[in-house]
């Protein structure tokens, strides 16, 4: 490929990024059809079941949803670079509208109106959170092990406040433990 | 600077341990929060609130705001780069590592990872239901809400206009 022809590819990825991360709400798994639609279909930058292949990678990497989707369809489309153009284009429309967001909350001050409104948005947040931990737990094939795990993470986050880094590390560690010990008894 | 560099690393980290995304990013940053006396805790619920009702993912949405109030429109920016630094970092390495189809030690690692992230989600839904949950009117919308998520397909956009009215009215 010339050099003009790749950098004209880096701008239409870019831009179609760009429109994917402005018409994803509550970002996630939800834009998977829009790119496979603009991915797939329109551009013809991947096949098929490279796509998918793609996708499915995406939960090992830690961090948005949304994101990683992009980075890991932007390296196979067109390497690193690609990887660093799309996650730019996807978070550029949601950087702009919060940066918006922040300015006027912090320059209108303290709103009272807007502060009422926050006063019953919030215990609405406190359900959205308890939820998000239900619906989880539904996608889980649930073993004693993943029970005790789940338990012991709950206690020290509230009871004891352990830093969830410290819980996440030593899930993960539990996890690779196992992974290498199941590869040597198969 | 030392602050940017400080708002880099804090980001960097939560964008490290995020696994799953979405909501994990709650219990990361509410550490954080508190730690640094960056935001209150209600000022951290409106602005889950608000990244319900924009486009884009909760991390990057509470990294720009976290950002631009610790140190502005330079702050948002490193904050922002600071919490997918580590997404593309692992994501490059993976995705050069599985180039040729899947393994299932990722798959393996993450089914320990799931529970832990959920124990974690369900311990910050709990503690910040304490703390707000103060009067009944908030005990009506916390329950309420929680049931039409439960049982409903109701859109969250919906639920916070909803919930804002009520607070207008009531509040």
């Amino acid at each position: 490929m010339t050099k003009e022809k790749e950098k004209n590819k880096l701008f239409s990825m870019f831009f179609t990024f760009l429109k994917i991360g402005l018409f994803t709400f509550g970002g996630g798994y939800a834009m998977i059809p829009l790119m496979e639609k603009e991915i797939v279909d329109n551009n013809k930058w991947l096949e098929k079941e490279k796509f998918t292949q793609t996708v499915s990678l995406t939960q090992a990497i830690p961090g948005s949803v949304s994101v990683n989707l992009s980075i890991l369809l932007g390296y196979n489309i067109e390497g690193v670079l690609g990887a660093i153009v799309s996650a730019l284009g996807v978070i550029l429309p949601s950087f702009v509208i919060i940066l918006l967001i922040a300015l006027a909350l912090t320059n209108l001050g303290e709103l009272a109106l807007l502060e009422k409104a926050f006063s019953g948005i919030r215990p609405a947040v406190a359900a959205f959170i308890l939820y998000a931990a239900f619906s989880l737990s539904k996608s889980i094939n649930w073993s004693t092990i993943l029970f005790i795990i789940f338990l012991t993470s709950f206690f020290l986050t509230t009871v004891f406040n352990v830093n969830p880094i410290y819980i996440i590390a030593g899930a993960f560690i539990i996890g690779t433990l196992s992974s290498r010990f199941n590869k040597r008894n198969n | 600077m030392l602050t940017l560099l400080k708002l880099f690393g804090t980001f960097f980290e939560i964008g490290l341990f995020g696994f799953g995304g979405g909501y994990v990013i709650i219990p990361l940053i509410q550490e954080h929060l508190v730690k640094n006396n960056w935001m209150s805790i209600e000022e951290f619920l409106n602005l889950v609130a608000i990244a319900e009702v924009t486009p884009g993912s909760i991390s990057v949405n509470s990294a720009t705001y976290v950002g631009y109030k610790v140190y502005g429109v330079l702050g948002s920016v490193v904050a922002t780069l600071g919490v997918i630094s580590p997404s593309l970092i692992v994501g490059l390495l993976i995705a050069a590592f599985f180039k040729n189809g899947t393994g299932n030690t990722p798959q393996n690692i993450l089914k320990f990872l799931a529970p832990a992230v959920i124990g974690l989600i369900l311990g910050s839904g709990f503690t910040i239901g304490i703390t707000n949950i103060t009067s009944l009117i908030n005990l009506l919308i916390f329950v309420i809400v929680l049931l039409l998520l439960v049982f409903t397909d109701v859109n969250p956009i919906v639920i916070i206009i909803a919930t804002a009215l009520i607070g207008i009215v009531f509040g």
